[in-house]
């Protein structure tokens, strides 16, 4: 039953991690300033700031997800089906652009 | 032999864009591999080693392929680059605002999702084929398909725009 939890735990920190992913990019794009303090190596732009702010993310989650035990097995399945559709589509310019502009005003 | 000086000759972006490009073919040798095995593993779980290690393969690839692309970037955004080549023209400028923005978000994904895939499968074991494990299982083989897809969705962009602006 131990390794349940622990699978769940995997598969709930990286839904997470592309919920929060595509929500960073949606906020880079907003707010200026934001994507500037992304932008920490010029050459690449903020795109490396995000990249690594999710990692962090992911590593914090599988943190709090190893004290916090998700027993429901199915609930892990299909919020990490529902995470990567939806992070498909949040990652797309014609749908996050205008929710960033919405967000910037 | 001419080839091979002409090869010879090439910038160093040019051959580190095609070592890129390489990266993501092999990836697909590995997705065959990791579904094949996949479905192999469901007989007979002698073959569970060679999935969990096709997948921690796979994962190593992603991150190469994810590390090389993001390298790729730094020429693709110099000033006179072919990103400034693609946004002097309103014709061609998608390539860059839609095409290769979703391209370089999406590549995230594939090896966070392999890494998560690898170890579900390393933690349930010699419980993989366990009855109480099949949304599990389902999640793996789900997690392998969508990265799959993912991959293919950014190759194809990666060729659209490098046909209209190659790396230099």
């Amino acid at each position: 039953m131990e390794e349940g939890y622990k699978a769940n735990k995997y598969l709930i920190s990286a839904s997470i991690t592309l919920l929060l992913f595509a929500f960073i990019n949606i906020f880079k794009t907003a707010l200026p300033a934001f994507s500037a303090m992304l932008n920490f190596f010029p050459p690449v732009g903020p795109l490396l700031g995000v990249y690594l702010l999710s990692i962090i993310i992911f590593l914090f989650s599988l943190g709090i997800f190893s004290t916090v035990k998700i027993k429901n097995q199915s609930f892990a399945f299909w919020f990490f089906v529902v995470s990567t559709i939806a992070f498909l589509l949040l990652v797309f310019p014609p749908i996050f652009e205008p929710i960033a502009h919405f967000l910037g005003k | 032999m001419d080839v091979f000086v002409k090869l010879f000759n090439l910038s160093f972006w040019e051959k580190f864009a095609d070592f890129h490009g390489l990266l993501s073919m092999l990836s697909l040798i590995l997705f065959g591999s990791g579904i094949i095995l996949y479905f192999v593993v469901r007989k007979s779980n002698n073959f569970f080693s060679w999935f969990k290690n096709i997948l921690l393969t796979l994962f190593i690839d992603l991150v190469l392929l994810d590390t090389a692309g993001l390298t790729v970037y730094i020429p693709y955004r110099a000033e006179g680059g072919p990103r400034t080549i693609l946004k002097a023209s309103e014709a061609t400028a998608w390539y860059h605002t839609v095409i290769f923005e979703h391209k370089e978000f999406l590549a995230f994904a594939p090896p966070l999702i392999i890494l998560t895939v690898y170890l579900v499968a390393k933690t349930l074991g010699s419980n993989f084929n366990d009855d109480s494990n099949s949304k599990l299982r389902k999640a793996v083989l789900f997690g392998l398909i969508a990265s799959l897809v993912f991959v293919l969705i950014v190759a194809a962009e990666a060729v659209l725009v490098t046909k209209t602006a190659p790396v230099r």
